[in-house]
């Protein structure tokens, strides 16, 4: 069940008018986590027990490493890094067209298709049982209280990715009274209209990225292209985050914030505390720090960098584009650390240097969402070096630039426009904006397409 | 600070979605309809749609992306429309015409590809009734703009175009990638089944033309070099002649001009096109001539 379907409106519309009645309140936490079970098994029903088992193994794992951490927190870790690493990248070794190995329970666990959000609450599995095992809490959640952390459906298939230590103090019971509709319906909106509006829409040009379409693509398309994908991708997850956030407050569960304004940053290192958030903040909290972050020597930090952001381009799928693009963030950021520790910042100078510094780490964010268009890695290198090669293309793709400037126009206003410029009047207007956004995204959104992160 | 009240915010909000929106709805269910917007990625949409709007004309080429490259401007028959689908078939093109009330008098129906049948979707949409198409605002006001900035040449001036193109030499476009590909691609026959389950709907669509007194005639576009000895086109011919077996019905265009060229192996350029346009215009006149 997307976000974008008619069936999950009418999802969230019976959950949100059951959730709030007086007399369902002390069952708040069960109704979710069963809204949430139904929201999963929605279509994908034969997963259901491979989530099952993921949750109470981690609960399990959980409450054995309350006893004797040591010992059951790095097994609780393996189980839940096992599975990922199961799902994600048995397809590296075995043909699902011919799996074969005489046992009829193996073949249906290999055949089994990769489950949505595997990633997403696994890392939540991994939070649970780090945070809530480090000594300083009185007591564990119970079963089904952790079943709501790991699975809360807006949260569920794409993040954001919520540390167990902010999640569980919040459960509780709830009260309309205590929830901030308006909030809720500026975040739900915002997200509706990114991907609906923006993302849908620019989708259907940057399909001709895809092979062997852009082999049909003008040279200066294939730029244009390349800066279109990124207004895509960015619309793409901050509007699923978005709406996750927003159904968060709806159900009175304050969920991360996940995107802050990434291609605004005038530094990589600054770009990774802007782009999806929760990832980065995950990934140094359980893998970078534990690492040894930067409490060494300085080539141990960059290795650390380096392993952190190689980890976390193959988290996103068992391919050599996603490594490869993790990888070149890991050099960009260690090139970073290199060259600008060592200049002095100058405030003068600074009104020049940062739109430049913006500009440059904009351009090489882009190029590197090539790779995270195209998994298959000669596609991906094929694409780039298109990108330098003149050509004459004798019936080349059409398209619109007029169109492309309009799509992207919400994520450039929202990245560009100072917050301070003219506030009192924007504060009035706005109600009047949201009403104005939700009308263009239902008379010209784009064609329906899955949320780009939904793969992973 | 908010100094809105949540109902209140609500009800502006409500307000400036509902009055555009109301107005939109006016606008689209009183006003003509919209057509298929040349911004829309697909086509085919522009194509059947543009049929069923102007007058039934009296000659018509229907089939494939290979026939999408004949740009009609250039054939000297007066009158000629050409519904080349990308994508899709002659019998898709074939099942929109004849459920207009009149036909074209003489039909050619391309015969390069047979695996491809009818699409239901489109059918649907152009006989079904299920037509009708929302506008959206953005996209009309960017069509509007783009229909007007580049508009179609018309006849006198394709002409010209056309004949500059004959003048200059054929292009020298390096297609080897494209054509190893189409190669590959072509190595192996299509479904046997599938292609005699599509020649027989053909074979009923054709019926249909001849007893609303309308004439059919088939052709075959030339492929680059090989491809047109591949076992796919090979397959495809055989069981093309033996559904239609009638000589007299079949246009010979000369596949072997060396002048030909194919961006991609399988498509023709612009220049090739306008020689294949000459070819086929006469064939026609022979055909079409009184014996």
């Amino acid at each position: 069940m997307t976000f974008t379907s008619w069936q999950f409106s009418l999802f969230v519309v019976v959950v949100f008018a059951i959730y709030y009645l007086p007399q369902v309140r002390s069952f708040q936490v069960q109704l979710l986590v069963l809204s949430s079970l139904f929201f999963y098994g929605y279509g994908q029903v034969e997963l259901l027990p491979m989530l099952a088992v993921s949750v109470l193994g981690t609960y399990l794992f959980l409450i054995l490493a309350w006893r004797a951490r040591v010992i059951w927190l790095p097994i609780g870790v393996a189980f839940n890094l096992s599975l990922l690493a199961f799902f994600k990248y048995k397809f590296l070794f075995f043909d699902p067209a011919v799996i074969s190995t005489g046992s009829s329970a193996a073949d249906l666990l290999l055949r089994l298709p990769l489950p949505i959000g595997i990633s997403f609450f696994v890392f939540h599995n991994i939070s649970l049982l780090v945070d809530l095992t480090k000594g300083d809490q009185t007591r564990h959640p119970d079963v089904t209280e952790a079943f709501l952390y790991i699975i809360f459906f807006p949260q569920l298939v794409s993040g954001p990715i919520t540390r167990a230590a902010i999640f569980l103090p919040q459960i509780r019971e709830k009260y309309l009274a205590d929830v901030d509709l308006v909030a809720a319906a500026k975040w739900i909106l915002t997200g509706y209209f990114f991907k609906l509006y923006v993302a849908n829409n620019l989708n259907e040009m940057t399909a001709y990225m895809d092979y062997p379409l852009y082999e049909t693509v003008r040279l200066e398309d294939k730029w244009l292209l390349v800066f279109l994908y990124s207004y895509q991708i960015y619309a793409d997850f901050f509007g699923y985050t978005a709406i996750a956030i927003g159904l968060g407050l709806l159900f009175g569960y304050r969920l991360p914030i996940n995107f802050n304004l990434p291609y605004i940053s005038a530094s990589f290192s600054e770009f990774w505390t802007r782009w999806h958030i929760s990832l980065s903040t995950w990934l140094r909290t359980y893998l970078y720090i534990p690492l040894g972050g930067n409490r060494h020597e300085a080539w141990r930090t960059y290795l650390n960098i380096m392993i952190v952001m190689g980890l976390g381009g193959l988290w996103h799928g068992a391919a050599l584009s996603y490594l490869a693009w993790g990888t070149m963030h890991g050099v960009l950021l260690v090139l970073e650390r290199l060259l600008l520790g060592k200049t002095d910042s100058n405030s003068r100078l600074e009104a020049v240097v940062r739109p430049v510094q913006i500009c440059f780490v904009f351009f090489c964010v882009s190029m590197l969402w090539i790779f995270f268009k195209l998994p298959n890695f000669d596609h991906a290198l094929a694409y780039l070096s298109g990108m330098f090669t003149a050509n004459t293309i004798p019936v080349p793709a059409k398209l619109f630039n007029s169109l492309a400037l309009l799509y992207s126009l919400p994520v450039i206003i929202q990245h560009l426009a100072p917050p301070s410029l003219l506030e009192a009047a924007r504060r009035r207007a706005e109600p009047y904006l949201y009403g104005l956004m939700a009308a263009l995204m239902c008379v010209e959104a784009g064609p329906s397409t899955s949320f780009i992160y939904f793969q992973f | 600070m908010n100094a809105v009240s949540p109902q209140g915010w609500f009800l502006k909000c409500g307000a400036a979605a509902a009055l555009p929106l109301l107005v939109y709805a006016a606008i689209a269910l009183a006003g003509p309809q919209a057509p298929p917007l040349p911004t829309s990625r697909d086509g085919a949409l522009t194509v059947l749609d543009r049929y069923m709007q102007e007058p039934v004309p009296n000659v018509l080429l229907v089939g494939s992306s290979l026939t999408a490259r004949l740009n009609e401007e250039y054939f000297d028959t007066p009158n000629l429309r050409v519904v080349g689908l990308a994508g899709g078939s002659a019998i898709t093109a074939l099942e929109v015409a004849l459920s207009r009330d009149r036909l074209p008098g003489t039909i050619l129906i391309e015969m390069n590809i047979l695996e491809r049948g009818e699409d239901p979707a489109l059918v649907q949409r152009f006989v079904g009734g299920g037509a009708s198409t929302w506008p959206r605002p953005i996209r009309s006001a960017i069509a509007f703009y783009e229909r007007w900035h580049h508009a179609p040449p018309d006849r006198r001036h394709a002409k010209v175009v056309a004949a500059a193109l004959l003048r200059a030499p054929p292009s020298d476009f390096d297609n080897r990638m494209y054509v190893e590909r189409a190669t590959r691609e072509l190595s192996t026959a299509p479904s046997d089944a599938i292609m005699r389950t599509n020649l027989a709907t053909l074979q009923r669509l054709v019926e249909k033309i001849e007893a609303r007194g309308s004439q059919a005639y088939f052709y075959n576009l030339p492929l680059a070099g090989e491809l047109g000895d591949s076992v796919a086109a090979k397959a495809t011919a055989a069981v093309a002649h033996a559904g239609f077996s009638d000589d007299r019905q079949w246009l010979h265009l000369d596949g072997s001009i060396p002048d030909l060229r194919w961006a991609d192996g399988v498509h023709l350029d612009e220049r090739s096109a306008v020689i294949v346009t000459q070819s086929i215009d006469r064939e026609l006149s022979s055909h079409l001539e009184p014996k």
